[in-house]
């Protein structure tokens, strides 16, 4: 491979130009108007915008993105995850302009795209599924027939969906209408298609997926499971590996169902088998994603694999030396989701300019990040910020870990859900290994952030000293000032700002 | 010189006395408090309370002060004497308030407003349905009662801090 476009932007494109950086391979950044200053253009090696902010204009439009391919000479594609990820037209016109595109075929990503014919495959493949409806519709009546003959609870679902839009649960009939309205809306504005699906919800179950890694000559393995049960909004907001949930036996039987859904799917590259898996240990396919997943560095952690660069090597038609009986799990990994979101308020995305960042750093601690101080996080994409992983020798010693990097981090002028997920490594089922999908549900409901007393004081004497030393203009006695001119503290500077004015 | 604070909606007044050199008494709710403090940097601080050696960062937004120490953040509000300034938000602000004015918490679209002038509304019920960084969110009601004014439509874009609807309390 000579040259690689990063379609994509954030802590994945980040992810993606480190790699390549490792591998030698020179990588080119695409940016909209907004984020012309963003950390993935700053890394790359060259950079080339696109248009304006909204995702049509600049990361998803395939004729701009294969134009700037062209014009940098590139000769593959790296899509990240999201955005053109799992858009068979794109993998396919990337395939026609003799452009690499860095995942699997084009054909594959079309049949796993659509749920309706991923599950008619794996089901003659003999993949246990969950009981559902055979074909997507728009028609409100037709849906509540369907939710009669599934039995409720049931999960609509967007035929095209994936990362949680268009997708709602219906408890009670009466829900049913208001909430696939919903999730038809969702679906129209998010894939430009309205049909759902309903399947049978099942009462606590745990998101289970596997990890799969084929090469071209079809030598396919599983790299084991993510356990990603902690949700919200059908998102995942904390992933762990090794799943407290697995017996070695029902883990083997799990892996070899990955490896079976790859294989019937022609697959290659890096991709991920998902599965929830009830209570009395029956697993179900849910779908198959074929990218790389947000969550992946966990799997890298205990696995001691880099996907990224296996990715590519892949792509470029690279064997994987390893057999299945050579992958083993070392350690225990975990990963939270650091979002710009209030989860006081049902994690409603919370834009801003990051005022001043720390991000923590030590043994067994990994933070793939797309931010910087002074960073703006606009309202135009996904809301993450980073993914705070920690490795340690057992599943205690990586939640300590987390626990203590959670409380290093500083992220400061927007809100994070770096709080929240504190106090989820810290409850007791989270510590006892009690995830389920209604986790958030069950124990977080109406979590409000807490003014603890153990360091009011020390936050109010700060808070105090820093207004009377910024406001006086008078500088601290301290090591500061002998280095030069005082950074103004906000402050000082406070006049010249005007809200909402993205100054 | 004393500092006023509001912490989780109560005033807090800190009075700070400089002792000499990197020296400060501070005096909060009668607790008397001998620390060592050293500005670090525009954001960053190094204080020795009661024996425990922290850094707190720090960051002032108009009347937000965002301070992370100890391993937890906070934040606090601070009155300004500028009452010019008063009464503007700060960016991602709360959607309902007590007064019963619905404000969106963000810019986004408006994909379909529920209810209409009279209504009676629940605690909890949704009444409008706001679609930002490619999610649907559901404004609802803080409290139960009448809606006073609905002062959006379906399909119309708003900006931060635009009225959604005002609701009554029930007398």
């Amino acid at each position: 491979m000579k040259k690689i476009l990063v379609a994509n932007r954030g802590e994945i494109a980040v992810r993606v130009i480190q790699a390549c950086r490792e591998l030698d391979i020179p990588s080119v950044a695409i940016y909209s108007d907004v984020d012309r200053t963003a950390l993935h253009v700053k890394m790359a090696d060259e950079a080339v915008h696109l248009g304006a902010a909204p995702p049509h204009e600049s990361y998803l439009n395939q004729q701009k993105i294969l134009a700037a391919a062209e014009a940098t000479g590139c000769d593959a594609v790296h899509p990240g995850y999201g955005f053109l990820a799992e858009n068979p037209d794109f993998a396919k016109l990337c395939e026609d302009n003799g452009l690499n595109f860095i995942g699997p075929k084009s054909g594959t990503i079309r049949s796993m795209g659509d749920k309706v014919e991923a599950r008619e495959m794996m089901e003659s493949a003999g993949v246990p599924l969950i009981p559902g409806m055979k074909e997507p519709v728009n028609d409100l009546d037709r849906l509540e027939e369907e939710a009669e003959r599934i039995g409720l609870p049931v999960l609509i679902k967007a035929a095209a969906g994936g990362g949680g839009k268009g997708m709602r649960v219906a408890k009670k009939p009466s829900q049913l209408r208001e909430e696939a309205e919903a999730a038809m809306r969702e679906a129209q504005s998010a894939f430009g298609n309205p049909t759902v699906f309903l399947e049978k919800w099942l009462d606590q179950p745990r998101h289970i997926e596997f990890q799969v890694l084929a090469d071209s000559t079809g030598h396919t393995v599983h790299l084991f499971e993510r356990e990603c049960s902690i949700q919200r909004r059908h998102q995942k907001v904390v992933e762990e590996t090794p799943s407290t949930a697995l017996t070695p036996e029902l883990r083997e039987r799990m892996g070899r169902t990955a490896v079976t859904v790859a294989t019937r799917a022609d697959y290659v590259n890096a991709g991920t088998v998902e599965f929830l898996l009830d209570r009395d240990g029956n697993f179900y396919f849910l779908e198959m994603n074929t990218r790389i997943q947000v969550e992946h560095p966990i799997t890298e952690l205990v696995t001691g694999l880099d996907l990224v660069k296996w990715q590519i090597r892949i792509a470029s038609g690279e064997p994987f030396p390893l057999r299945q009986e050579d992958l083993t799990q070392r350690g225990h990994a975990i990963e939270c989701r650091i979002y710009a979101e209030d989860p006081e308020r049902n994690f409603f995305p919370a834009p801003g300019p990051i005022r001043f960042l720390n991000e923590p750093a030590g043994p067994g601690i990994r933070n793939d990040s797309g931010i910087y101080s002074g960073f703006t996080v606009t309202t135009d994409y996904d809301p993450i910020l980073s993914k705070l992983v920690t490795w340690g020798e057992d599943r205690e010693a990586a939640r300590r870990r987390m626990v203590e990097a959670l409380r290093e981090y500083a992220i400061l002028g927007i809100d994070t859900t770096i709080d929240f997920l504190h106090d989820v490594m810290i409850h007791p089922a989270f510590i006892s290994g009690e995830t389920f999908t209604d986790f958030i549900q069950k124990n977080f409901d109406g979590w409000s952030l807490p003014v603890r007393d153990e360091y009011l004081n020390e936050a109010l004497v700060a808070a105090a000293l820093k207004i009377a030393l910024g406001s006086s203009g008078r500088s601290t006695p301290g090591a500061a000032e002998a280095d030069g001119p005082r950074m103004p503290s906000p402050w000082e500077t406070i006049g010249k700002w005007e809200i909402g004015s993205g100054s | 010189m004393e500092i006023e604070l509001i912490a989780d909606g109560k005033p807090v007044t800190v009075s700070l006395k400089h002792e000499g050199d990197t020296s400060w008494t501070a005096e909060i709710d009668g607790k008397t408090f001998s620390l060592d403090y050293a500005q670090l940097d525009a954001n960053t601080a190094s204080i020795i309370m009661n024996n425990r050696s922290l850094t707190a960062h720090s960051s002032l937004v108009e009347e937000e002060m965002f301070i992370s120490v100890g391993g937890r953040r906070y934040r606090f509000h601070v009155p300004m004497k500028d009452a010019a300034r008063k009464g503007e938000g700060v960016g991602g602000g709360g959607a309902g308030g007590d007064d019963g004015i619905i404000k969106t918490p963000m810019p986004g679209l408006i994909v379909d407003v529920l209810v209409s002038e009279g209504d009676r509304v629940t605690s909890g019920q949704t009444l409008v349905i706001l679609e930002a960084m490619k999610m649907e969110n559901a404004v609802k009601a803080p409290f139960e009662g009448a809606v006073k004014s609905v002062k959006v439509s379906k399909g119309a874009q708003t900006t931060l801090g635009d009225v959604l609807i005002e609701i009554e309390k029930p007398e």
